[in-house]
């Protein structure tokens, strides 16, 4: 009987023996869709997985993928939320915010999250041996980078061209979980920007496809940050630059409806329009809150142009296209439905976002000749655009500062539901009437002087950082 | 091997030989009042030999020669030893003892006997949980133990439950106790990925469950280490008793039908939306055209009313989407065995049909627990508990427009459900039609949304006494879990009609073991066996594994069709796993010195895969004491006294539920972009994250007088939880929005009191009471440096503050000359009222938001129950009352002024505001969201603030049972074991303290109505045998 309990004590002992020796591998479990972020750059391949994520965070229903390109007609003359509404962008339509305001909160930190993902791939990818590959990957990150800084000083700080030395936004271009950085000024932003496209410009040398930055996009870029800091020079050189050597080309009128119908990216073989733009696809896309969705009637159906736009375009202009009059159930009168993103429901694409487009470039160049006393070329180029969409208009051949209005006749035109309208507006600080509905109508009279124009710093970010100042009227 | 086939000839001689000197005793067991106590465990001490009473009480048993004494026990009894020296007949008394002192308590790794536990643990026995129509034992639980809360949020049969164990101790971390079934900690909750709400411990009948023990206090809890500060529910299922074989089968069925809505939180019908709507719309008209008068304004109204309908379309949606539905549930168990051999099977079915369309849930369970004494030393036991599910719910109860539950409040009664041939209305082009919602009906009727679950707990044990007082126990317990979702939407109509059909297919399945080697030796450490040493060491590892598989596809080509591979367009293929590991040494070391003191010690040490490597280790101590008074000599002449027990412990507890992975600096994958892979920092991760820490102080008295006639047990607490997880918010600059740190503290302090009496006793007619009452006050005591407070919304954690309390603009009522909205400025001053809701740079002041001083969570709850029996018949109501939160409507700004028009409304909006001296708190109805860039109307009058918080004080009748017991006569007479015929009514009464409140208070932890299933009123008959 002795020997039994020795059997049974030694079982024990060594039952407790195994289990405690293994003890170490047992509490190390790994993630299986994650690797620690020290382990996960370490080629050419995993920094271009790196890129191609942080592309990814440019979709973000608060950046590229919705808010972003609808902002900038909702918040101008170009588009309105009917009454019958899901609730979305209530605040852009009324002018009313507050700092907890859910756009100006998301679109921060989405904002933000891009910056550190481009951050992410430029830190990691300098330790790497560049190769063309790399610089090219590097180069994009600039540009993103670049891309970032100017979407959020532009919505969270006064225009440049107002006052250049009031807070702009914090500059980052590292990460530090702990930092709590006050903002840099407007212009140091701007600084910062042109420094990151410059460098963008000089590392790129592959074309991708026009869902990445290219060396001419980068360019474009900063052809648009020119314009809105009203540097005229650099915008005429930059933007002339893309024009000429690009190797982008805009469509004949015949096509441009197709053009946008087609959710495709461009590729090297056909370089049509588009410079840059944040691609959405059948497994990546935003689902419901897909841009086009808040449109279309099959979606929310919540966004109607506004009538004055759709009367702007003459019954030959192709771009007339994307307005249908019709119904809308909730809001009497005639409903004039966008279609300019048609492809929501498309089950082998969906729409992607324009960021930077040849036509965009191309009135760039004709304001910047506008502003450089050369009223010739800024007509030729204006009409490059005008006569290119309506085959059968004569031409702008206006003199003086009706060039100007011409020229941003053009461009909300042309820039529709791309949101562009609003920047225009503000930068060359423009008051204008607001339509909150066209059935009552309701509108507001919105002067340079308003203080909803930009974005509250949002009250998250205040909350967290002692350093950050609110913007004034929050 | 020679050895051994003698040992075991010599085992087999030694068994023969007893058999051949065993006697037979016979006897009868009743209890105090002379009743006969059927299936009552009879036992000859220190041998195998046992057997139960029959119904009428009556036993016989063998008697081996060296059986001396008789031990005989059953539930709620208090056990007796009877000496049997040459009796051949014994007929034995049991002492009641349900609630009482003598009671064994379930603790961790263990039982003790009541009297000399050090801990707060609170006993709810099996029978009290069995037959009742809710999904789940831990919904049965609400009001049945002080200290422990247990929250609905949804009537969705088998939903997930919220437990809360003397209070929140959490900020960020989970707040739910561990669940401890049979020795396995398992892994709880809701583990589904689409379902709407599902309840691991809805795949456990409760009608196989003995006792639930709920650990309370650190000497409890502690040792349970890293996962004790919430409080631990420890479940021990049916085993078999030595004896006849005894069947017991229960019948039950009855019906379900909605809760109660108040007359001012019901949709109102066709007349009323119209109405409302034309005066919001000349209301704006006038607004819009001051210069309009009021004919015009009412005739454009008209017209813009006449798009939605002339009410001669008039639906009833309540009368569509509720419904009484049938509950069922049967269930048949056997159990008996032999001497060495035990077993208890069951089989249960259990059927309920949710009260909204598109809600139900079907369980089969079954149990299977074995076990057998192989020889005196070595016994083993295994168990069994598989269950299979299917439960049917819809999408999300607040998240699309094509929920029934969301559609009672936002389908207007003018739309028409169905066309004129009878076929389901699903247009969606018109403002009569679905332009803006879909059509639940149809949807339900078309779309699948559907769980299957198939789960098992399993585990075998071994446990060898290696001396007498030394025993070696080994188990190994599982969990399987396997869910597979099923989430298909139509191409016609509903969520699915813009993809042409859409389908999900989620495939979830946790799989978990807990190995536990354990060694109990229990040693007299003087001659007169007065001093007592009671000591457990044990070892424990537990490893869950998380599995997901997920894909999904659309476009079908047909409707015909729902199966995911019909689809042509896959959209997501994805597999991933998330583990984690528990390895734990753990030791208790017990002193009692002749049941008077003693005193408790235990002391886990556990390391996590949670943690980093440097982190992955703490202690958890705990020290308990007793004193049983009443076995003090200058206390035995106090008569009227039964027991006093007076105990206090302290300790500490951890809480480890962080998220697996949380203290890894993470580059994740899935940031797909153009067709390519893509990767981002995304988790930012913190390496120096620890468990959260619970000190708990506890002291308690237990007394029982008059002869165990009433008995009460006090217990105050206090609970202070440090290293608390807080997401500390960072700088958004960062690109993270916080990182989790262990800062923060907060304490939970309160009272506990149970009392349990029986009033009257007579022989006839018995009236039995019993009351529980908790007293919690939550304190947040400590932040992230830096931060004065977090402000989560409407959740405002401040020092000094509950972390529940509320934060929002005050309502300061509708002005009556206007009918303007007001709100308190609240800015220094607590009366300057105001129009302006929150538009700074006005004229007008704007309000201010505040923390209210309400909070969500109650500051008082409990129970009281009620039983008389007379003769074979007893009734008895337990109710549930709760009082002191605030409830807040989270959903009030779509469905109050007009401001979303196209919606249904509540029907509060009929109290508004229409000419000047109107008293009411509902404002002026202004049609749609009207400027105010210029003017103050009150365009955010439906925006957050105090107005739509309400007094979350109730009491509810969970239950309500007449029964009739059948005499043990008439039961002999049918030759059964019991007979047992009862009517049950469950959640029939409510009383609410908040004239305006317009839903049902019982809203979840967080209090804020979610627009969720309505509770279930159940009204069930049951029939019970016993053979």
């Amino acid at each position: 009987m002795k020997s039994k309990i020795n059997i049974y004590t030694l079982l024990v002992v060594a039952v407790s023996l195994v289990a405690s020796s293994c003890t170490k591998t047992y509490l190390d479990q790994k993630p299986t869709t994650s690797v620690l972020l020290s382990d996960a750059i370490k080629t050419e391949a995993d920094l271009l997985v790196a890129t191609t994520g942080m592309y990814g965070s440019l979709r973000n229903t608060d950046l590229y993928g919705r808010t972003l390109p609808v902002k900038g007609d909702l918040m101008a003359d170009n588009t309105f939320v009917i009454t019958a509404n899901s609730g979305r962008y209530i605040s852009f339509n009324t002018y009313i915010f507050t700092n907890a305001d859910a756009y100006a909160l998301n679109m921060w930190t989405a904002g933000y999250v891009a910056i550190n993902n481009a951050n992410t791939v430029i830190a990691y990818g300098s330790k790497l041996t560049a190769t063309t590959n790399i610089n090219q990957y590097l180069g994009e990150a600039y540009a993103t980078r670049a891309l970032m800084h100017f979407e959020l000083v532009r919505n969270y700080a006064h225009p440049y061209t107002v006052a250049p030395t009031d807070p702009g936004i914090p500059i980052v271009t590292s990460f530090n979980q702990n930092a709590l950085p006050s903002r840099n000024s407007i212009k140091d932003v701007y600084t910062q920007i042109i420094a990151d496209l410059e460098k963008a410009y000089s590392l790129m040398t592959v074309y991708r496809g026009s869902a990445y930055f290219s060396k001419y996009a980068a360019r474009a870029l900063e052809a648009r940050v020119y314009q809105t800091m009203g540097d005229w020079a650099n915008a005429k050189t930059t933007a002339l630059d893309v024009i000429n050597n690009s190797g982008v080309t805009m469509v004949p009128s015949a096509s441009y409806v197709g053009y946008w119908n087609n959710p495709a990216v461009q590729t090297s073989s056909s370089k049509n329009e588009t410079l840059f733009e944040v691609a959405s696809d059948v497994s990546n896309n935003n689902g419901f809150d897909q841009l086009g969705y808040i449109y279309l009637i099959s979606g929310y159906g919540d966004i109607l142009a506004t009538s004055d736009l759709y009367n702007s375009y003459s019954a030959t202009d192709v771009r007339k296209n994307f307005i249908t009059p019709g119904t809308r159930s909730g809001q009497s009168g005639t409903a004039y439905l966008v279609f300019k993103y048609p492809n929501p429901g498309n089950a082998t694409d969906k729409d992607d976002t324009k960021v930077l487009r040849l036509s965009d470039i191309l009135l760039i160049a004709a304001e910047a000749y506008y502003n450089t006393a050369d009223p010739v070329n800024a007509n030729l180029y204006l009409n490059k655009v005008a006569q290119q969409r309506d085959p059968s208009f004569a031409g702008w051949a206006d003199s003086g500062s009706q060039i100007l209005d011409d020229i941003l006749t053009e461009r909300r035109k042309e820039l529709a539901f791309e949101g562009s309208r609003y920047w225009d507006l503000v930068r060359l600080q423009r008051s204008f009437t607001k339509v909150s509905n066209q059935s009552p109508v309701n509108t507001i009279s919105v002067t340079p002087s308003n203080t909803s124009l930009i974005f509250p710093i949002p009250l998250t970010e205040l909350n967290a950082n002692p350093n950050i100042a609110q913007n004034p009227g929050y | 091997m020679r050895k051994l086939v003698t040992m075991l000839l010599c085992t087999v001689l030694a068994i023969t030989q007893l058999a051949a000197q065993t006697r037979t005793v016979k006897g009868k067991i009743s209890d105090e009042k002379n009743n006969p106590l059927g299936n009552a465990t009879v036992v000859v001490k220190g041998t195998t030999s046992g057997t139960t009473s029959g119904a009428d009480g009556s036993f016989s048993i063998n008697v081996p020669a060296n059986g001396k004494i008789l031990v005989i026990s059953s539930l709620n009894f208090i056990s007796q030893e009877v000496l049997i020296g040459n009796k051949t007949t014994i007929s034995v008394s049991l002492e009641s003892s349900s609630e009482n002192l003598q009671e064994v308590v379930v603790v961790g790794y263990g039982t003790q006997k009541r009297s000399e536990a050090t801990s707060a643990v609170s006993n709810v026995s099996g029978e009290k949980v069995a037959n009742v129509p809710l999904s789940s034992v831990d919904q049965i639980l609400q009001g049945k133990v002080a200290g422990l809360q247990s929250i609905t949020s949804s009537g969705q049969p088998g939903a997930n439950q919220a437990v809360r164990i003397r209070g929140i101790g959490s900020y960020s971390a989970s707040a739910q106790p561990l669940y401890v079934v049979d020795g396995i900690q398992i892994n709880s909750g809701d583990l589904s990925r689409e379902t709407t709400t599902t309840n691991v411990l809805a795949q456990m009948n409760p009608d196989d469950i003995e006792s639930v023990s709920v650990l309370k206090d650190a000497s409890a809890t502690s040792i349970y280490g890293a996962r004790g500060a919430n409080g631990v529910i420890v479940i021990t299922t049916k085993h078999g008793k030595a004896g006849k074989t005894r069947f017991n089968a229960t019948a039950e069925v009855g019906s379900n039908s909605p809760g109660d809505i108040p007359k001012l939180g019901t949709p109102v019908r066709a007349n009323d939306w119209l109405t409302t709507f034309k005066e919001a719309y000349a209301n704006a008209y006038l607004i819009s055209n001051p210069a309009a008068s009021l004919a015009t304004a009412q005739a454009a109204a008209l017209t813009a009313a006449n798009s939605y309908g002339d009410g001669t379309v008039d639906t009833d949606w309540k009368n569509l989407l509720l419904r009484t539905a049938p509950q069922s549930q049967y269930n048949i168990s056997a159990s008996g065995g032999d001497a060495k051999t035990q077993f208890f099977v069951s089989g249960g079915y259990f059927k309920q049909v949710g009260t909204t369309i598109g809600a139900d849930l079907t369980r089969y369970s079954s149990v299977l627990n074995l076990t057998h004494i192989v020889s005196p030393k070595i016994k083993f036991s295994l168990s069994l508990q598989p269950t299979y599910s299917h439960q049917t719910t819809f999408i999300s109860n607040s998240s699309a427009f094509s929920s029934p539950t969301m559609e009672f409040y936002f389908a207007r009664p003018t739309i028409n459900p169905y066309n004129a041939d009878g076929t389901y209305n699903i247009d969606r082009t018109q403002s009569k039609n679905f332009n803006n919602v879909f059509n639940p009906l149809y949807v339900v009727a078309n779309d699948i949304h559907s769980l299957d679950n198939f789960s098992t707990v399993s585990k075998g044990e071994l446990t060898y006494s290696i001396l007498r007082n030394l025993k070696f126990t080994s188990s190994v317990g599982m969990q399987y879990n396997n869910l597979e979702e099923y989430y298909y939407n139509n191409p016609n109509h509903g969520d699915g009609a813009t993809s042409n059909g859409r389908a999900y297919a989620y495939y979830t399945r946790y799989f978990l073991y807990d190995v536990t080697n354990q060694l109990n030796y229990h040693a007299n450490l003087t001659k007169s066996n007065d001093l007592a040493l009671d000591a457990t060491v044990a070892y424990e590892g537990i490893s869950s594994k998380g599995y997901f598989v997920s894909s999904a596809a659309q476009n079908f080509p047909t409707a015909l069709l729902t199966a995911e591979g019909t689809a042509s367009v896959p959209t997501v293929a994805s597999s991933s796993g998330s583990n984690y590991t528990f390895a734990s040494l753990i030791s208790r070391a017990s002193l009692n010195y002749k049941g008077k003191y003693i005193i408790n010690g235990t002391f886990r040490r556990d390391g996590s895969s949670r943690f980093a490597a440097s982190n992955a280790y703490g202690n958890f101590p705990s020290v308990g004491i007793a004193w049983n008074a009443s076995k003090e000599n200058f206390l035995s002449g106090v008569n009227f006294l039964s027991d006093l027990k007076l105990r206090a412990s302290y300790g500490t507890s951890g809480n480890a539920e962080v998220g697996n992975y949380a203290a890894r600096q993470l580059y994740g994958f899935g940031a797909n972009y153009n067709n390519q892979p893509g990767g981002v920092f995304n988790g930012i991760g913190n390496t120096d994250l620890q468990w959260e820490r619970a000190i708990m102080t506890d002291a308690g008295i237990e007394a029982s007088v008059l002869k165990n006639r009433l008995t009460f047990i006090v217990d105050y607490y206090n609970k202070k939880s440090d290293k608390l997880l807080f997401a500390q918010p960072l700088s958004l600059t960062t690109g993270f929005s916080t990182i989790t740190k262990n800062i923060g503290a907060l304490e939970n302090k309160g009272i506990e009191i149970t009392i349990n009496a029986t009033p009257i006793s007579t022989k006839n007619f018995t009236w039995d009471l019993s009351f529980n009452f908790t007293h919690n006050k939550n304190t947040v005591t400590q932040l992230p440096a830096g931060q004065k407070q977090i402000i989560n919304g409407v959740q405002y954690v401040a020092p000094g503050h509950d972390i529940y309390e509320y934060y929002m603009r005050e309502w300061a009522g509708v002005d009556p000359t206007t009918g303007n909205p007001l709100w308190l400025v609240n800015n220094g001053d607590k009366t300057t009222k105001t129009t302006n809701y929150g538009n700074a740079g006005l004229a007008v002041p704007n309000a201010l938001a505040v923390a209210t001083g309400k909070s969500a969570s109650p500051k008082y709850y409990g129970g009281f129950s009620n039983t008389f029996t007379f003769k074979e018949f007893s009734v008895s109501g337990d109710f549930y009352y709760n009082y002191g939160n605030y409830v807040r409507d989270s959903w009030a700004n779509y469905f109050n002024d007009e401001v979303n028009p196209s919606y249904g409304k509540l029907a509060s909006v009929l109290n508004r505001w229409q000419k000047p001296g109107d008293i009411t708190d509902v404002p002026k109805l202004i049609y749609g969201t009207t400027n105010t860039s210029s003017t103050i109307t009150n365009a955010q009058s439906n925006a957050t603030s105090t107005r739509f918080l309400y007094k979350g004080d109730f009491i509810r009748l969970r239950n309500i049972t007449i029964s009739y017991n059948a005499n043990p006569k008439l039961v002999k007479n049918l030759k059964l074991a019991s007979l047992k015929f009862y009517v049950r009514g469950t959640n029939l009464w409510t009383k609410t303290y908040d004239p305006r409140l317009p839903f049902d208070p019982e809203q979840g932890v967080s209090s804020q109505s979610n627009l969720n299933i309505l509770y279930n009123k159940s009204i069930t008959a049951g029939l019970s045998v016993g053979f």
